[in-house]
């Protein structure tokens, strides 16, 4: 029962990193809700399993939000694979401001539009590039990068400058 | 001002113009968050959870209960030697199977905690995987189908039952059929599917 607590509390705490990545890779609201509840029992099960296991599987983690950020990315992969449809939400898919955190009327205007902007660019990376930039944006170092993708630091800090790069040129094109 | 001092200048302003960059990205990638109304999140990955558990112990018990009733025929009733045979062999077959299904879908759970570049080695595997079972179903199917056939003769020569054996060769075709187009299906989509695996690496 405390477990179940544990993970409940977890799973609020990270819900909107957890919606951050799904967003990333999904641009269709409902798939994105569905990705969002798929990625938090992938989450439950993780935890679950780690602690029958002892807490093994955070061995070597540097952090819960790790662990979480990375069980996250790896639904997301699961579903562009599974989907087939990263064609369809790179063109079709439009970003719906409206599903944003961002309710308060102090909010700048500029920064909406450059949210939604950021996040239809990252959109239309390649997936290795999307997801370097999509972590260093989270605030992971490029160690921890490189950690939860399972590649070198040098490899991370070169998709990254590829990555910058080219977002850059996706959002100097957009009107 | 030297050359030297010039060029560390520049790079200097080039760096905080990158961090000012990425700051600004930062801060609207923030603002992007989608709204999620969390007690309904965990309302639904409770309930998730709980249509998984119990499709998984349902699974374990329809095998455990096929398992215990050719148990039960094999110890309890007066059956032929070739109805013994028969059940003996299957008794174990559906409880095993339940608890492969059991391991497979654990280890797929597992993968989700594995770095990305392993969980898609993993997806790569499976994929190569599930081609090799269709192909061994394939054969098997195949096999089966060439049992049937020698029976079927066997059975038209010396009994006249066409329309009987006709129909099991036929609707046995058809399962042939439809197992053969699913793995020429798979096979030929395969290549594809791990270059875009390999794509995300």
């Amino acid at each position: 029962m405390k477990e179940i607590v544990q993970i409940e509390k977890l799973l609020c705490e990270y819900a909107p990193l957890m919606a951050r990545i799904a967003a990333t890779f999904e641009a269709n609201k409902s798939l994105q809700d569905e990705l969002i509840q798929e990625m938090s029992l992938a989450v439950w099960r993780a935890f679950e399993g780690a602690s029958k296991e002892g807490g093994s599987s955070f061995r070597g983690e540097a952090s819960v939000k790790t662990f979480v950020a990375k069980v996250a990315h790896n639904k997301a992969v699961d579903h562009v694979i599974k989907e087939q449809r990263r064609q369809e939400f790179t063109h079709e898919g439009e970003f719906d401001s409206s599903h944003t955190t961002s309710t308060s009327s102090s909010r700048d205007a500029t920064l909406q539009e450059n949210a939604m902007d950021l996040m239809t660019g990252l959109r239309q990376l390649e997936i290795k590039y999307r997801q370097v930039l999509a972590l260093l944006l989270e605030g992971f170092s490029q160690l921890e990068i490189a950690s939860m993708l399972g590649i070198k630091e040098s490899a991370v800090a070169k998709r990254v400058s590829r990555a910058r790069q080219q977002l850059t040129q996706i959002m100097g094109q957009q009107p | 001002m030297s050359e030297e001092g010039l060029n560390v200048s520049k790079n200097t302003s080039s760096m905080s113009e990158l961090d000012e960059q990425l700051a600004q990205w930062q801060s609207a990638y923030k603002e992007a968050t989608p709204s999620v109304d969390t007690d309904s999140l965990i309302k639904d990955t409770k309930s998730a959870r709980f249509k998984l558990k119990l499709k998984g112990a349902f699974d374990l018990a329809l095998g455990l209960a096929v398992s215990v009733w050719c148990l039960t025929l094999v110890l309890f009733e007066p059956l032929t030697a070739y109805q013994f045979f028969l059940f003996s062999v299957l008794t174990p077959i559906p409880v095993a199977f339940g608890i492969w299904g059991y391991w497979v879908r654990q280890k797929q759970w597992r993968a989700q905690t594995l770095d990305v570049q392993s969980m898609l080695s993993f997806k790569q595997i499976q994929l190569q995987q599930q081609l090799h079972y269709w192909k061994v179903s394939l054969y098997g199917c195949v096999a089966l189908w060439c049992g049937l056939l020698a029976l079927a003769i066997f059975n038209v020569l010396m009994f006249d039952t066409y329309t009987l054996w006709g129909a099991q060769l036929l609707i046995n075709s058809v399962v042939v059929f439809v197992v053969y187009r699913r793995y020429k299906k798979l096979a030929a989509d395969l290549p594809a599917a791990l270059a875009r695996i390999d794509n995300m690496k």
